[in-house]
């Protein structure tokens, strides 16, 4: 008898251990079938006249400028696939920061599917931007202080939705001393910009389907807009919104699906 | 007797049965913060997610002269913000870490609670997000945010008054909320005009004559500079220069009609803001009063209001007696805005 109140006394114990859980509610146990998903890799890739960018090494322009240190970031919203018609969201909003190379993003997405388009925006929705508090999205967001390091204009309300800016050699010499700055800093609701590519994957399991999305860095200066450092080479949106407007018009020309 | 024995170290067990960050902190409780506003002055609208209260403006005081936001823990809002200066710093450009020379003059933080905009350009909508922009300027604290996270989680005071002040660890959320609320204490209304205005005391005759002056229809002051705080919060070029380097609100309305126009600032405590104007360019009242006097240099943008005066030295001082009469030493003096040890 002595026996069997330990036994009950300890059951009762774990009992009530295996009711604290994280929360109150009760437990659902039933099971829903996990629907098949397949993974697709969405990656931007950085080139100079067709061939990828790399951290450290010069490229010139049409005017004989020669970049070398430059960083490029830009936000890519409201990214979507579509299957005649039904759309699949892959994320509200990322942040590409190119330099160093192309950026891969993975998503999971319905398995054996054909997808025949990519949308997506580039900026920060505007729903997200003016007047909106970074400091109330979690670090890990892309529109957190953290995650928007150096693209909130803080000065300003909103975001800097593209940065371009480095350094570069004007002088033509011989030995180059990359010390020009130049920087292309655009973020306006006016600048949000859908961008939609036909495409034609097909999702399987096992195997990863990937879109790669090139960005044509060169166009950036020389697109609908040739755009020469030494002039016009500084552009905050506000105080120069026309060359921040060529800018945006020169870097959404850039944007080819492969 | 044993049974016992196992109960207790089961019932210990389960009471260890709890999230980490759950036991972090004793219960404790916040209470509003009662802010006392001059009779004559209109409520004060706080956001709907960071009213008052005691430990968020005791949390922002700490933090508002913590120079652990800086990068080189050299530098805090309280750097830029002196109270005996009313909350300016007498420099004409401000300076950050590192000496690094940053773009406007510091503004005054003294009924700051009721300005609609910030920033001489009127660009960010409210204390919470403008605290952002010194913590990121390369030029004044240049921090990361994650590190100050870190830093401040490890202040067991700091981070137990955010867990009651805003029920979370310290954060990014919780330093700009603290930070801003601490500054919407900084109320001044004490001065010899509000006292005048109050029929508390008189003003001197010189300062009457020089109010008469500042609201006559001849010189206008008034009109931009209106209000119980002396601001319209309204953008003005006032024709300080011919061109203007810093173009002001034209910078966020890519407007031509807004080159050199900036945000009419508060006149209160104005004795002890020097140097004045956005970039600090002209260092005493008396330089200020004659600007207006001599009607600025002719921008095109240049407000109708500001024309040639020709005021006499016996009004310039009268309007300087009245200027000076809107200095509240009670607020420059206010224990409760000082550091906390």
């Amino acid at each position: 008898m002595k026996k069997n109140k330990y036994i009950l006394a300890v059951f009762s114990i774990l009992f009530l251990a295996v009711a604290c859980d994280e929360d109150d509610e009760g437990v659902d146990c039933s099971v829903t079938p996990e629907p098949s998903l397949s993974s697709l890799k969405l990656t931007f890739v950085p080139t100079w006249n067709n061939v990828p960018v790399a951290n450290g090494a010069e490229y010139e322009d049409q005017f004989g400028n020669r970049l070398l240190q430059f960083n490029f970031k830009t936000f890519v919203s409201n990214i979507m696939v579509s299957s005649e018609g039904n759309e699949t969201e892959l994320s509200e909003v990322e942040i590409l920061e190119v330099g160093d190379g192309a950026v891969e993003l993975s998503y999971s997405v319905a398995n054996d599917t054909s997808f025949d388009e990519l949308k997506f925006h580039t900026g920060v929705p505007p729903e997200y931007n003016v007047d909106y508090d970074p400091s109330t999205w979690p670090n890990s967001h892309p529109l957190s202080v953290q995650g928007a390091a150096g693209m909130h204009w803080g000065w300003n309300t909103g975001y800097i939705f593209t940065k371009f800016d480095g350094k570069a050699d004007t002088t033509e010499a011989a030995e180059p001393t990359y010390l020009y700055p130049f920087a292309f800093h655009t973020g306006d609701d006016a600048f949000y910009t859908e961008h939609i590519f036909e495409v034609d994957i097909a999702t399987q399991t096992e195997t990863e389907a990937e879109i790669n999305v090139i960005i044509h860095m060169e166009k950036f200066l020389d697109g609908i807009h040739a755009i020469d450092i030494r002039e016009d080479g500084e552009t905050h949106t506000g105080g120069d919104f026309e060359l921040a407007q060529q800018f945006i018009d020169n870097f959404n020309a850039s944007l080819e699906v492969e | 007797m044993k049974i016992w024995l196992v109960i207790v170290v089961c019932v210990t067990a389960l009471a260890s049965c709890k999230k980490e960050n759950e036991v972090k902190c004793e219960p404790a409780v916040d209470a509003p913060f009662n802010l006392i506003l001059p009779s004559h002055f209109p409520p004060i609208e706080f956001p709907e997610d960071n009213e008052l209260t005691e430990k968020r403006v005791e949390l922002g005081r700490r933090l508002f002269y913590d120079t652990r936001l800086s990068a080189d823990n050299t530098i805090s809002c309280g750097s830029c913000h002196h109270q005996a200066s009313a909350f300016t710093d007498n420099l004409s450009i401000s300076e950050g870490i590192e000496g690094r020379v940053g773009f406007r003059n510091s503004p005054t933080l003294g009924n700051v609670a009721f300005q609609e905009r910030l920033f001489g350009e009127g660009g960010v909508p409210n204390l919470e997000i403008q605290i952002l922009a010194p913590i990121a300027d390369e030029n004044e604290f240049d921090h990361d945010v994650v590190i100050i996270e870190a830093e401040l989680q490890a202040d067991p005071i700091l981070n137990n008054l955010s867990l009651i002040a805003y029920d979370r660890d310290i954060d990014i959320y919780s330093i700009t909320r603290a930070i801003a609320c601490f500054e919407r204490t900084m109320i001044t209304g004490g001065s010899p005009y509000d006292k005048h205005v109050l029929g508390e005391e008189s003003l001197t005759e010189d300062a009457l004559a020089g109010m008469e002056l500042f609201f006559s229809e001849e010189l206008a002051c008034g009109t931009c500079h209106s209000g119980h705080n002396f601001t319209d919060g309204g953008f003005h070029n006032i024709g300080l220069y011919e061109i203007y380097e810093d173009a002001g609100r034209f910078r966020i309305t890519n407007d031509e009609e807004d080159k050199g126009k900036f945000k009419t600032p508060s006149l209160r405590n104005i004795e002890k803001t020097y140097p004045y104007m956005h970039n600090g360019s002209i260092q005493t009242l008396e330089e200020v009063i004659d600007h207006f006097s001599t009607g600025g240099l002719g921008h095109i943008n240049q407000s109708e209001l500001v024309v040639p005066l020709e005021l006499t030295t016996l009004e310039k001082s009268q309007l300087l007696a009245f200027l000076t009469s809107l200095t509240d030493l009670e607020f420059l003096m206010n224990p409760e805005l000082t550091p906390l040890n």
